[in-house]
């Protein structure tokens, strides 16, 4: 998929572990892990709100596209 | 009572297509036993002195002897064939709608096997409802033979259409399952 998240950079930077964040903002260890491992098909809203409350970001700090790779995938 | 889940309808009906599997391997197991008799006497033109009948949806093994003369010319190798087609497509259709039963059984409607399963579920029946109209055909002629004339009784080569349009049925579901088990993965893989 060309969006990359860069979500363990964040984390590294703000001192945040992936189980701590998991529990802030309410999801399972396991789906954040797929999350930052860039396997996720999709995000919802509301987690990517919650990630950027927690880490103090914003949306564009955690994905970024990246060209040249394939995206065949649409969906709204 | 829930459809699917432990302790459900599934779970029910899990456990009755396992015991509708094991007679259908005890029915295999006569058919192989009445086949293996009725070769070794005499090349299989000698009645059988096994007697068994069972009949219950797309399973219909019939080996009653026949005491009219002229049975001897009875050709009854073509009822292993026909026997044998019958009960391995049930046993294949069954062990099918188990699996898909034990995945609903733990709560999973949207399998990704699930759709390949009905996919040999709705190929089997159709394949075994040709094939049965096909062996029927040829079996028909000797059975006339065994009629007697005047009684009335009159037989027909005919393809069972109900089954190949549950066939069908099955093919079209399966893609539906296809679909549903293709959102069940990106529903998981969104966080």
């Amino acid at each position: 998929m060309a969006i990359r998240v860069h979500l363990d950079r964040v984390m590294l930077d703000r001192g945040v572990t992936l189980t701590d964040l998991a529990e802030r903002i309410g999801i399972t260890l396991a789906n954040l892990s797929i999350l930052k491992s860039n396997k996720a098909r999709a995000v919802r809203f509301s987690t990517l709100s919650a990630i950027c409350r927690e880490l103090e970001c914003t949306p564009g700090d955690i994905l970024k596209y990246e060209s040249g790779e394939e995206d065949n995938e649409v969906g709204v | 009572m829930n459809i699917i889940g432990k302790r459900s309808l599934a779970s029910v009906l899990h456990l009755a297509v396992t015991l509708g599997l094991a007679i259908v391997f005890f029915v295999f197991l006569i058919i192989v036993v009445f086949s293996v008799r009725a070769i070794v006497s005499q090349g299989g033109t000698k009645d059988p002195n096994l007697s068994f009948s069972v009949e219950s949806g797309p399973l219909k093994v019939d080996l009653t002897p026949l005491a009219r003369s002229g049975a001897g010319d009875f050709p009854w190798l073509w009822v292993v064939p026909f026997a044998a087609l019958t009960v391995t497509s049930a046993f294949v259709i069954l062990l099918m709608l188990r699996r898909i039963l034990a995945s609903l059984k733990r709560g999973e409607a949207f399998e990704a096997k699930t759709p390949g399963r009905l996919r040999v579920m709705g190929c089997m029946v159709i394949l075994s409802s040709v094939a049965s109209s096909i062996l029927w055909g040829i079996l028909l002629p000797s059975i006339e033979r065994l009629i007697a004339p005047g009684s009335g009784i009159e037989l027909h080569a005919r393809l069972d259409t109900t089954s190949v349009f549950q066939g069908l049925v099955l093919l079209v579901l399966a893609e539906v399952f296809k679909i549903g088990a293709r959102l069940r993965l990106e529903n998981d893989l969104t966080v």
